[in-house]
């Protein structure tokens, strides 16, 4: 990995995380480790500008892959879109349902991960604008080392957060040594292409998962 | 992953043809009746024909494989293609509540069937079709058997012909072809297998067999609220799935989930299924490992027996299988109508049973003739709870996952099983054998308090003073016993929570007891009993004020040891052992 001045080292750990699987949506189930997607939002969360984008490079998963289960009330309903918009147009309005509405309550089960830590390799691409990469790099890393952040970065879920902190020089090993194959893991989303989700084959050699570049992943007819 | 290797399976039961597994397009249903007609299409002399087998003392329809899947649910107006219930084939329902709605379910599928006739161009089909032009449905009310059937399905058959109707080369080859037609569903990359292809709306068909779910079947990958919907995607098309993969995933789980199935069980709430990437012989014995209810005749209990003694010493029986083989162990539980994963694990055959092994050798403790030596998981989690219902859901699948993957236990069983010890004052031995695994489970992976792991059997010479208290506990309560023959209450009975958790306020009280027991003995039992109680009280140093959680678990398995040391038949005799 060529040390160019957008490259960045992230360190990321926490309790629990879903990494929710796109076919397990209703009764959650996480993946095995975290997606480049949920990578993406973390190193976003921190430090993000229009003229910037993210590119995860490459996962490290530190610690033994641990799951746990939780089941929690929920609501079924999401407040519908055209609703809001007329409600926003007419400048009045009732957006609200009721969470204890015995129709709107749903029960779910979650398949979480535990106890995680991961370090994350990415670089930004700079979109347009004036600003260097360097000066990117910097505010970057300031907020990364000072622990600034526009929201508080999350693991796959926003009820999930996660610790961050900045990392220099070699990446620690991992406790998952040999090789393991995660099968298809969600890559990202093509929000060019009508928010196709794009998958990608996760191999997992000695707990480093190498990304491969969006764009590989190809436009699928 | 899961959905991955469970199509996995499907190609592998396709390829075997003893499976009986349906291909795309097709399902396998409960098939009652079957309408027997001539060729030019009228109904034949001999009506409708019972296909139902005996099944112990009932009936039961016979499974085939027939074009299509199960309907949705629902009231809407769905016929068949050459199968369907008496209301659609023949405008026959038992107790009609609605005539007019029968009449146009009859219509539909005349309708569906007339329409392709001459495309089909099959004599036998074109039989059909005139059977249903010409048929009134009140002639139905002259066969008897449409009644006492009460629902169920049928086939249709030509008088002389051996196969049914949905069986011809013409009308298979129609089948398969428009099957795979389709409606201009959406493209995409597939989840399961990463090629791009059509994505399946709706995954069928739905998946039965999963304990709690709803009868007509639930689904894994299902999105029917708004909430589980996200960027505006309707559906499945939230997790884009191929039509192929998710025809195949759903059938080769209902396959695994069909009654009769050795290769599922039902630990707690968990329905679990399990399978190998190749046939062996371990995918039928850890269905009875798991629940040996299933193993009925006693040769097959004795084999068993066997091979979970030899698992449990390390030893790798070579009849499972090559140990290479992958091993894939699926927990599911439902929820109405979805399915959640309560678990999922995948490994190979030589480590499921060393991980199986050391649960055994972690749960083993001493024990008398009656009890089993490898009690299965079920088991395990019936001591936790009063009765079944109450077992806490997770459990299951927290218990599964420490075994297989080689954890500690979850802290909620040890918990839930020293309650339910002080609640009805029983320790068993299946209760103390989850006492001593948890224990020493914990003290193998952490740093626990403990230095040793816990004895299988009774160990004087152990020095946490829980382990002592729980044996004079069990040696006062024989005293007693012996001293005071067919009392209702023992000191077990009153005193055995409290001792247990409050050792300082309860002991000396009972050590006063015992002086006035030991006085009712004679003396030889006197000097027994006493010597016996001597020998623990000088490994005590006073009574602890409270005991924790974990000393409660040893003081239980300190008493269960001493109790099954009692008991234990030794040379001499008691008085003998008195006048030494």
């Amino acid at each position: 990995m060529s040390q160019s001045q957008s490259c960045v080292h992230l360190r990321v750990w926490g309790e629990l995380a879903c990494f929710t699987r796109p076919e397990m949506k209703a009764e959650r189930a996480s993946y095995d480790a975290i997606t480049p997607s949920a990578a993406r939002g973390i190193l976003e969360a921190i430090y993000w500008k229009p003229e910037i984008a993210w590119v995860v490079d490459r996962l490290h998963v530190l610690r033994p892959i641990r799951f746990t289960s939780l089941r929690r009330n929920e609501v079924r309903q999401k407040i519908p879109a055209g609703t809001a918009r007329s409600v926003m147009k007419v400048g009045r309005g009732f957006l609200g349902f009721y969470i204890d509405d015995g129709d709107n309550r749903q029960q779910r089960a979650a398949t979480l991960l535990r106890d995680v830590e991961y370090l994350i390799e990415g670089h930004f691409k700079v979109m347009g604008g004036s600003d260097p990469e360097a000066k990117h790099f910097e505010m970057f890393r300031r907020r990364a080392e000072k622990g600034q952040y526009f929201h508080h970065p999350y693991l796959g879920c926003r009820e999930f957060p996660a610790e961050f902190a900045w990392h220099d020089g070699k990446p620690p090993n991992s406790a998952n040594q040999g090789t393991r194959d995660l099968g298809l893991m969600l890559h990202d989303l093509d929000f060019a292409n009508g928010m196709a989700p794009r998958f990608f084959r996760a191999l997992m050699v000695d707990g480093v998962i190498d990304v491969p570049p969006f764009e590989s992943l190809g436009r699928q007819a | 992953m899961i959905l991955y290797s469970l199509s996995r399976l499907y190609d592998r039961l396709r390829s075997d043809p003893r499976s009986g597994i349906a291909p795309f397009g097709f399902s396998d249903q409960k098939i009652a009746f079957c309408v027997v007609l001539e060729r030019d299409g009228s109904l034949s002399d001999v009506g409708i024909e019972d296909l139902r087998r005996a099944h112990g003392k009932n009936l039961v329809p016979a499974g085939m494989l027939v074009p299509g899947g199960a309907k949705p649910s629902g009231a809407g107006i769905n016929p068949n293609f050459l199968w369907d219930n008496p209301a659609y084939m023949l405008g026959f329902e038992l107790d009609d509540a609605k005539p007019e709605k029968t009449a146009e379910k009859f219509s539909a599928f005349r309708d569906r069937h007339v329409a392709l006739d001459s495309e089909i161009g099959d004599p036998e089909f074109s039989a059909v079709c005139r059977f249903l032009r010409h048929w009134k449905p009140a002639a139905a009310m002259d066969l008897p058997l449409l009644s006492e059937l009460t629902g169920g399905f049928g086939v249709f058959r030509v008088r002389g012909e051996q196969r049914y109707v949905h069986q011809r080369p013409k009308v298979d080859d129609y089948w398969r072809r428009q099957v795979r037609a389709g409606d201009a569903a959406e493209r995409g990359q597939c989840l399961v297998t990463g090629e791009s292809g059509t994505i399946a709306r709706l995954h069928q068909p739905l998946i039965k067999g999963v304990l709690g779910a709803q009868p007509g079947g639930a689904a894994i990958v299902s999105f029917n609220c708004d909430a589980f919907e996200s960027y505006g995607k309707s559906q499945s098309l939230n997790a884009p799935v191929g039509e192929d993969a998710a025809f195949q995933y759903a059938t080769a789980l209902n396959y695994l989930l069909r009654s009769g199935s050795r290769q599922r069980v039902q630990i707690g709430d968990a329905t679990v299924v399990f399978w190998t990437d190749t046939p062996t012989k371990a995918e039928e014995f850890f269905g009875y490992m798991f629940d040996p209810s299933g193993a009925q005749d006693d040769a097959l209990k004795l084999e068993l027996g066997a091979f979970l003694a030899r698992i449990a010493v390390g030893e790798y029986p070579a009849e499972l299988g090559s140990p290479e083989t992958p091993f894939f162990v699926l927990g599911l539980s439902a929820n109405a109508a979805r399915i959640s994963v309560r678990f999922w694990f995948q490994s190979t055959l030589r480590e499921v049973s060393d991980r199986v092994g050391l649960h055994y050798r972690d749960l083993e403790i001493v024990r008398s003739a009656r009890d089993t030596p490898f009690p299965p998981p079920w088991q395990l989690l019936r001591e936790t709870a009063r009765e079944s219902k109450d077992i806490p859901p997770f459990l299951s699948g927290a218990l599964m996952r420490a075994i297989l993957n080689g954890l500690p236990y979850p802290e909620a069983m040890f918990a839930a099983v020293i309650r339910r010890i002080r609640a009805d004052r029983r320790v068993g031995h299946v209760r103390s054998a989850i006492l001593k695994a948890c224990l020493t489970r914990r003290s193998r992976t952490q740093t626990g308090s403990m230095s040793q792991e816990v004895p299988v059997s009774l160990d004087p010479n152990r020095p946490e003073p829980a382990y002592q208290m729980g044996r004079l506990f069990a040696e006062l309560e024989k005293t007693q016993e012996d001293a005071l023959p067919g009392l209702n209450d023992t000191i077990k009975d009153r005193f055995f929570g409290s001792a247990s958790a409050t050792p300082a306020t309860v002991f000396p009280r009972l050590l006063r007891l015992s002086q006035h027991h030991l006085g009712k003995l004679e003396h030889g039992p006197r000097v027994y009993h006493d010597r016996r109680i001597q020998e623990i009280c000088q490994r005590l140093d006073g009574f602890a004020r409270h005991l924790g959680l974990e000393d409660q678990g040893l003081f239980a398995i300190g008493y269960y040891h001493q109790r099954h040391d009692i008991f234990t038949k030794k040379s001499p005799p008691e008085g003998d052992a008195g006048r030494e």
